[in-house]
């Protein structure tokens, strides 16, 4: 009781009606989906929808306080909603199951929710509730932590930028020649042994010239001379050859991949004089390392040492043995996996004796887990304080908070901790007001929308290019018109590419649920053409006597074909905004009310701030 | 795959079929169910009119990322492709193809194999990425003619 008191006392009585009354969809009940189940039960919101795919994992218990030990390996929606009952008052259905599978959950389900929260741990369910919000024009909640580090950002489709409206940092790459011929650090050389080695033998389908091996004999090398026919093919065939001592499992042939790894490709970097003119030469491994690798199961060695070179190699024997056992079992595909620990110790080891080769400071196989599998350590507190603000702006964008109204979307704020936003040290949380969305933007800016409605009897008969003319009919798009299955990132037909035009669409497995982007490729002389129509793609029975197909009523403008000139020139003042970025701008994000001008920096340090905050993406997997 | 990677791709498809270089091609992949792969494509390079290149066409297999166009693609001759700036494994180290170096995102599918053309008959000494071509091309400048001669008759059109 009050607790009901409470919330009447903030927010009023007819709000509190409303808030009864509302429907929210969460999605992700791991580290900060438990936090926000608990605000949005003690909020009292009237129903609450919860979906996860994951099972409990011990590692989850630090922080996901509704689950306990005896919980793992049960699913997290049921669970957390078990979990909550003693002091629930809403109504609550859990899920398992993926957010993307649009057969569990279709546009139309989404469609029941007044409200979304996104507590999710990857980049592309992000992205799929994003464009559901889109289509369905429902507001969204978008949150995210990376150690101290978090943000939240309400959506308002239409009104606010989207989540894609702003770049995402990706992990950091490396040039190549660095990794394979001049590593510096041990990320360098941590890289190689995962990116690059580990691929190369344990994944019989990175060579790709597996299957030309026969064709081999009766290629023409334009020379008769048997030497350089030699070399060629050596060259052809050296990493070839390390696969199959894997592929053929020749453990006896183990030192050979040694030897040429760390003292042959080694010998033959140090001719290439020009690259050490400046940089201290490796040490090829010394040969005796090799053959002192005894026959003795390796003694026990502490993960968190750094264990010595001849430690190394004997381990590298051993679990590349391992691994090759592996191969036929795994149809001679085995992927790195921090958690396996087979792969992490070939990759950590390989890793160590080529840092020691290039005088680079050896890690422990823990260290390199970190490192390898792109762990950051999730913080309860992060994901408590982010799931408090994502609950508590819910309110403003269901305009439930009588004293502060929002008179228009750009009025919500969003909030990021100062680290993340890279902005000011002096204060934790940053709330800048949202920025209108980008016209730039692929998602929400650069596509019409619309969801076309089939029977199912129609659907059998359907034919993709019967689609394509009633596109063409209906919104006017010339022949030029391109198709892609944007859900299944396929190209199904276009101006050169007729061959799936005759399948119907269930030949080509257009299902339920699929979304299909047409465009115009053909401009007018004024070099307009019509926007891109995005389509979901819904089957049903629900459509009035007589109708076996019905397309959207949209009106599609014509817009300016970009060329790449032109985007050129966008993204190239973007990044020189960036880079301007200094301390004298930052201050303004104090201020109450900014001046027109001021407004402006603002809105292009909130971008660099989402975008440095984004960084934050890849690495909340353990979430 | 971002959206924004999926629509840059089918407009470099688009603008590839309105305007490329005379002697090149460049298409995606095939997937095994009849539709094509946007992110996997198959080129091939002419060698210039004029040099010992000219004689071959010189298969590529370009891959964009699911981070592109932020990260460049990666694009790879043959494996043991002959050619100082080019890895055992066919991986080119040219600057426009790296993240750190020259990559903008806004380079197109023609400006990468313009480039490539014209690396493959101006190679970078300091950048060698094998030691043969790179010790041919530096110090025995007969042998490394011949061999590529002999290199573009493999490619022969």
């Amino acid at each position: 009781m009050a607790r009901q008191s409470n919330i009447v006392r903030i927010v009023g009585n007819d709000s509190y009606e409303k808030l009864r009354s509302t429907k929210c969809l969460l999605v992700g009940a791991g580290g900060i989906g438990s936090e926000l189940l608990k605000d949005l039960i003690l909020m009292e919101f009237g129903e609450i929808h919860i979906v996860d795919l994951d099972t409990i994992d011990l590692s989850n218990l630090n922080r996901q306080f509704l689950f306990r030990q005896r919980d793992i390996k049960q699913p997290k929606s049921t669970t957390a909603v078990k979990a909550v009952q003693h002091f629930n008052n809403s109504k609550l259905v859990p899920y398992q199951g993926n957010i993307m599978d649009s057969t569990q959950f279709p546009l139309h389900w989404f469609g029941q929710f007044d409200v979304i929260f996104n507590a999710l741990d990857n980049l592309a369910a992000r992205r799929y509730v994003n464009k559901m919000s889109q289509f369905l024009s429902t507001p969204l909640l978008e949150s995210g932590t990376a150690g101290f580090d978090g943000y939240i950002q309400p959506i308002i489709p239409g009104k606010t930028e989207c989540f894609d409206c702003t770049k995402k940092e990706t992990p950091k790459t490396f040039p190549v020649c660095t990794i394979r011929s001049t590593p510096s650090q041990p990320i360098h050389c941590i890289v190689w042994a995962k990116n690059f080695l580990f691929n190369q033998l344990f994944n019989a389908e990175t060579n790709p010239n597996l299957n030309e091996e026969d064709e081999e004999e009766n290629k023409d090398w334009g020379t008769t001379d048997l030497d350089e026919i030699n070399r060629i093919r050596q060259e052809t065939n050296e990493l070839q050859e390390l696969q199959n001592i894997v592929v053929s499992q020749q453990e006896n042939r183990i030192h050979e991949i040694i030897e040429k790894l760390f003292v042959h490709d080694i010998n033959k970097l140090l001719l290439i004089e020009n690259l050490w003119k400046t940089r201290t030469e490796p040490t090829p491994l010394d040969i005796t390392n090799i053959q002192n690798v005894s026959d003795e199961p390796s003694k026990k060695l502490n993960l968190s040492e750094i264990w010595t070179i001849n430690d190394q190699v004997q381990q590298l024997v051993h679990v590349t043995k391992k691994l090759m056992k592996r191969m036929p079992k795994e149809q001679n595909h085995i992927e790195f996996d921090k958690d396996d620990q087979d792969t992490l110790e070939f990759v950590a080891t390989t890793a160590n004796i080529r840092s020691h080769i290039f005088n680079i400071p050896i890690k422990s196989v823990f260290d390199i887990k970190q490192i390898a599998g792109n762990i950051i350590p999730a913080i309860a507190t992060t994901n408590a304080i982010v799931a408090g603000l994502s609950s508590l702006i819910s309110l403003r964008v269901l305009n439930l908070l009588k004293y502060a109204p929002i008179k228009s979307p750009t009025d919500l704020n969003m909030a990021f901790t100062a680290k993340a936003s890279n902005l000011s040290t002096n204060r934790y949380l940053s709330n800048p007001k949202l920025a209108p969305s980008s016209c730039n933007c692929p998602v929400c800016s650069k596509v019409v929308r619309g969801v076309v409605s089939v029977s199912s009897t129609k659907y059998a008969s359907l034919t993709l290019q019967n689609l394509v003319d009633l596109i063409k009919d209906k919104y006017e798009y010339t022949d030029e018109i391109s198709v892609l299955d944007t859900k299944n990132q396929r190209l199904l037909a276009d101006f050169d590419f007729d061959d799936l035009l005759n399948k119907t669409l269930n030949d080509i497995n257009l299902t339920d649920g699929t979304v299909i982007m047409f465009t115009d490729e053909d401009e007018d002389e004024n070099g307009l053409c019509h926007k891109p129509l995005e389509l979901y793609l819904d089957i049903t029975e629900t459509l009035p006597t007589g109708l076996d197909i019905r397309l959207p009523e949209l009106e599609i403008p014509l817009v300016k074909a970009i060329t790449s000139e032109e985007a050129t020139a966008e993204e190239e003042e973007e990044l020189s905004v960036e880079k301007n970025l200094t301390e004298e701008n930052i201050i303004v994000l104090d201020e109450e009310e900014p001046s027109t001008k001021k407004r402006k920096i603002e809105l292009e340090d909130e971008q660099a701030a989402k975008k440095t905050k984004s960084e934050v993406e890849d690495v909340i997997e353990l979430d | 795959m971002s959206s924004l990677c999926l629509q840059r791709l089918q407009e470099e498809r688009k603008k590839w079929r309105k305007d490329h270089p005379f002697g090149f091609f460049a298409k995606p992949t095939k997937k095994q169910d009849g539709s094509l792969n946007l992110q996997r494509w198959e080129a091939g390079i002419p060698g210039k009119e004029g040099t010992l290149w000219h004689e071959g066409v010189y298969p590529l297999t370009i891959e964009y990322p699911d981070e592109y166009p932020s990260k460049p693609p990666k694009v790879k001759l043959p494996a043991g492709f002959y050619h100082p700036n080019v890895y055992p494994s066919g991986t080119i180290c040219l600057s426009i193809l790296n993240e750190d170096q020259d990559w903008r995102p806004a380079i197109t599918l023609k400006q990468i194999c313009l480039g490539i053309q014209d690396l493959l008959d101006s190679p970078n000494p300091n950048s060698p990425a094998q030691e043969p071509a790179w010790r041919a091309f530096s110090k025995n400048k007969a042998e490394y003619e011949k061999k590529i001669a002999l290199q573009a008759k493999q490619y022969s059109k």
